[in-house]
C-alpha cells in the first residue's frame, strides 16, 4: 500500500514540491481503494451521499434554508390564512349515541376505549336529537359508571329534551388541558413526519418539522419545533409545500431534522 | 442602657437578620464559567444552543438554550468578557447570554437571517449582519438595546472595525464592493469598489447566472494599516488603504476565493480558492502572492498554530497543512469519512485548534505541533462553529 494514503490521525507527508505531482497523488489515493475494492464499492460510496456534498459551494451549505415566496396577489388568491402558535386550550369531543329516559332529561349512552377513560363528571355535551340535527341541547355528564372497558355515561340535558325523539347524538367536551398548539389545518403529515409552514418574515415560508401531542378536534398540541408567537399557515399551506417541493427539489431546510427535546 | 441604644441595638440586629433573610431569599445564580477565557464556546445549529466546554478538562461545563427554529451561526464573547452573543439566523434576533452564569439575558430583534457578528474595539457596539435583510443592526451594549438598522447593504456576511473603532468595513458577499462605516454614525459612508467588474459579454454565463460571489470580510492587517477583500467571482484581493478608503493594490490570486485569513505574526494571508482547489499566500511587505498551493475541496477556513497554517477543507474530511516558513505543504490531517468539517478557533497559546465537526456533533481538537487529533463527542447538534476569547482566528463560515 502506498504511504502517502494511509489515513490516521497523523498529517500524511505528502511530497507537495511539484503542484501537478501532489494532484496525482492526490487522485491516485482517492481512485486506487475504488478500483481495488471493485464496482460495488464504487456504488456504495455514489449512493453514500458523498458527492452530493461535495457538489456544493461553501455559501449554498452556509446559506439559511430556502424559503418560499408568496406575493399578495396569490396571497389573496389562496386566501393565504396565518395563524399564531399559542397556549390554548385544546378539546377533543368524543361522540357517542344516547337513549334519553321517560322523562325527557335524562341521556344514557356508551363510551369505548379509547375515549372511556376521558370521561368524567360535569363535562358539557352538546346533544343532538336524530329526528332534527340543527336542534342542539346543551347538558353536562352527570354520572359515569364503568362496565369492563366501557363506561356508562348519564347526561342530563339543561332542558326537556325535543318531543317524540329518543335518541341522541351526544358531543361529550373533554378539555384535554392547556398546550402551545396549532390549528389541526396548519399541519402536513408526510409519512411519520409532521409539517407546517412557518413564517420567516412576511411573504417568505419555510417548512418547519413539529413534533405533536395531544390531537384535539381543533387544535394540536406541538411538544417542540415551534415557539409561542411563530406565525404559521393554516390555509394555503398545500399550495406552499408544493411550491416548496418544486423549487427546492425537497431537500430538508436547515435545522429541521432535529430540535431541541424538553 | 439606655433605651435609645437598645433601640439603636435592636434596629441593627434587626437590619442584619433583615439582611441576612434577604440574601437567602434571592439566591445569586451559579457561576458556570469563572473565567471568560477558560472556556471554548461552540454553537449548535440545529439543537439551538451554545455549549460551553472548559479547555483544561474537555468537559461540557454549561449549555445556553435559545429557543426552537433559533438555529444560531456565530458566536462571540464581548471583548470585556461579560456576554456570549449570537445570532439566530431562522428567528431573526440576537441572543445576549451572560457569561458567567450563562443564563440567556436578552432576545433582541434584528433584520433576516442574522450570521455574522462583530464587536467595536471598545465592546459598546455589537454590529449584527443581516445578509438576507442587507442591512447591520446595531445594538448598544451598555443598554442591551437595537439602536439602530443599517440598510444598504448586499448580503452582508463579516464586519471588522479599525483598531481605533472609528470606522467599520463590512463584505458584502452580494456585491464587489466593501461597506465602510462611521461607527459614531452609524451610517454607511462609502462603497470600496474593489477590481473592475467585467461586462456582461465576459461573464461566463453560467457564473452570471449563478449567486454572486462577492466580498466575505475586508480583513485588516495586524498594524490596522490595511484591509485586504478578496473578491470570489474576481479572483482578487484588493488592499485598501483605510486613511482614504481607496484601493492602492489588486492582487490576482486563485479562483473563486473564499475569503481572507491573516497570519498571527503579521507576515503572510491565506485565501483558500475553491474554484481550483488551491490556496494563494500573500506577502503583506511586498503585497505579492508568495505562493500557490494545493489544497482540498470546499475550504471554509484557515487557522494558525505552531508556524504553520490548517486549512479546513470541508466535504473532504481533510485539514491541510502548510508550513508558514518554507511556505510549502507539509502534510494533510485525515479527520474522517464522509463527514462535514465547519469552522475552527485557535487557542490563545497558538497551539491547539478546535475544530466544528457537525455530521458526528463533535469538536476536533487538533494538536498544532504533533498534528495529532481528538474529538469530543456530543457538544450539542450540528455544531457549526468554535469561539475562544481573545484567540486570533474567530470565524465563522
Amino acid at each position: 500500500m502506498d504511504k502517502s494514503c494511509i489515513v490516521n490521525s497523523k498529517s500524511e507527508t505528502l511530497d507537495w514540491t511539484s503542484n501537478s505531482r501532489s494532484r496525482i497523488s492526490n487522485l491516485q489515493c482517492r481512485i486506487r481503494p475504488i478500483l481495488n475494492s471493485g464496482v460495488i464499492l464504487l456504488i456504495l460510496i455514489a449512493s453514500s451521499g458523498y458527492f452530493r456534498v461535495s457538489a456544493q459551494d461553501v455559501r449554498s451549505h452556509t446559506r439559511p434554508a430556502p424559503s418560499t415566496a408568496v406575493d399578495e396577489k396569490q396571497a389573496l388568491d389562496l386566501t393565504l390564512t396565518l395563524s399564531q402558535a399559542s397556549v390554548r386550550p385544546v378539546q377533543s369531543w368524543v361522540r357517542t349515541a344516547g337513549k334519553i329516559d321517560k322523562a325527557g332529561k335524562i341521556l344514557t349512552g356508551y363510551v369505548y376505549p379509547p375515549d372511556a377513560n376521558l370521561i368524567k363528571t360535569g363535562q358539557r355535551v352538546r346533544a343532538f336529537p336524530l329526528e332534527s340535527k340543527s336542534s342542539m341541547y346543551q347538558a353536562r355528564v352527570t354520572r359515569f359508571v364503568p362496565q369492563g372497558s366501557r363506561v356508562m355515561v348519564d347526561v342530563t340535558l339543561a332542558s326537556l329534551g325535543r318531543e317524540g325523539s329518543s335518541n341522541y347524538i351526544m358531543e361529550i367536551v373533554v378539555d384535554r388541558g392547556e398546550f402551545l398548539s396549532v390549528p389541526n389545518e396548519a399541519i402536513i403529515e408526510e409519512g411519520d413526519k409532521r409539517v407546517v409552514y412557518l413564517q420567516h418574515h412576511p411573504g417568505m415560508y419555510v417548512p418547519q418539522e413539529v413534533h405533536t401531542g395531544v390531537q384535539g378536534e381543533l387544535y394540536t398540541q406541538v411538544l417542540h419545533g415551534l415557539n409561542e408567537g411563530d406565525q404559521i399557515v393554516t390555509f394555503g399551506s398545500f399550495f406552499i409545500d408544493s411550491e416548496y417541493k418544486l423549487k427546492s427539489g425537497a431537500q430538508p431546510a436547515a435545522g429541521n431534522d432535529h430540535q431541541h427535546h424538553h | 442602657m439606655s433605651r435609645s441604644t437598645l433601640f439603636i441595638a435592636a434596629c441593627t440586629l434587626a437590619a442584619i437578620v433583615g439582611g441576612a433573610a434577604a440574601t437567602v431569599a434571592l439566591p445569586a445564580a451559579e457561576v458556570k464559567v469563572a473565567d471568560p477565557t477558560s472556556v471554548v464556546m461552540i454553537v449548535n445549529r440545529d439543537s439551538n444552543d451554545i455549549s460551553f466546554m472548559d479547555i483544561k478538562t474537555k468537559k461540557i461545563v454549561g449549555r445556553t438554550f435559545l429557543g426552537n427554529n433559533v438555529n444560531p451561526h456565530m458566536v462571540m464573547m464581548s471583548p470585556d468578557g461579560r456576554y456570549v452573543v449570537t445570532g439566530g439566523t431562522r428567528a431573526n434576533k440576537a441572543y445576549i447570554i451572560d457569561a458567567r452564569t450563562l443564563e440567556l439575558v436578552k432576545i433582541i430583534p434584528t433584520d433576516i437571517a442574522p450570521e455574522h457578528l462583530a464587536f467595536s474595539p471598545d465592546g459598546r457596539w455589537y454590529y449584527q449582519g443581516n445578509p438576507e435583510g442587507d442591512s447591520i443592526s446595531v445594538i448598544d451594549m451598555l443598554s442591551l438595546t437595537k439602536i439602530k438598522t443599517i440598510p444598504g447593504l448586499k448580503e452582508p456576511l463579516n464586519v471588522t472595525f479599525l483598531p481605533d473603532g472609528s470606522k467599520a468595513y463590512v463584505g458584502n458577499y452580494g456585491a464587489h464592493w466593501v461597506g465602510v462605516i462611521d461607527v459614531r454614525r452609524h451610517e454607511l459612508l462609502k462603497k470600496i469598489q474593489i477590481a473592475g467588474v467585467p461586462g456582461v459579454a465576459k461573464l461566463d454565463p453560467d457564473r452570471y447566472l449563478a449567486e454572486l460571489h462577492g466580498i466575505n470580510i475586508a480583513a485588516p492587517t495586524n498594524d490596522g494599516k490595511y484591509l485586504y477583500a478578496a473578491d470570489g467571482d474576481l479572483g482578487v484581493v484588493g488592499v485598501i488603504d483605510p486613511r482614504e478608503d481607496k484601493v492602492v493594490k489588486v492582487i490576482r490570486v486563485g479562483p473563486d476565493p473564499w475569503r481572507i485569513y491573516m497570519s498571527h505574526d503579521g507576515k503572510y494571508a491565506i485565501t483558500p480558492n475553491n474554484g481550483d482547489e488551491t490556496i494563494s499566500i500573500i506577502d503583506l511587505n511586498s503585497q505579492k502572492v508568495a505562493a500557490t498551493l494545493e489544497a482540498g475541496p470546499n475550504m471554509t477556513g484557515v487557522n494558525f498554530a505552531a508556524g504553520k497554517a490548517f486549512v479546513i477543507s470541508s466535504t473532504s474530511g481533510f485539514v491541510y497543512v502548510y508550513n508558514m516558513q518554507t511556505l510549502k505543504p507539509a502534510g494533510r490531517i485525515k479527520i474522517g469519512t464522509n463527514i462535514q468539517l465547519e469552522t475552527a478557533t485557535t487557542d490563545t497559546a497558538d497551539q491547539k485548534i478546535y475544530l466544528a465537526e457537525s455530521t458526528t456533533h463533535s469538536v476536533v481538537i487538533i494538536d498544532a505541533k504533533t498534528e495529532t487529533f481528538e474529538k469530543v463527542g456530543n457538544v450539542g447538534l450540528f455544531p457549526w462553529g468554535t469561539h475562544i476569547m481573545d484567540s486570533k482566528d474567530n470565524y465563522c463560515h
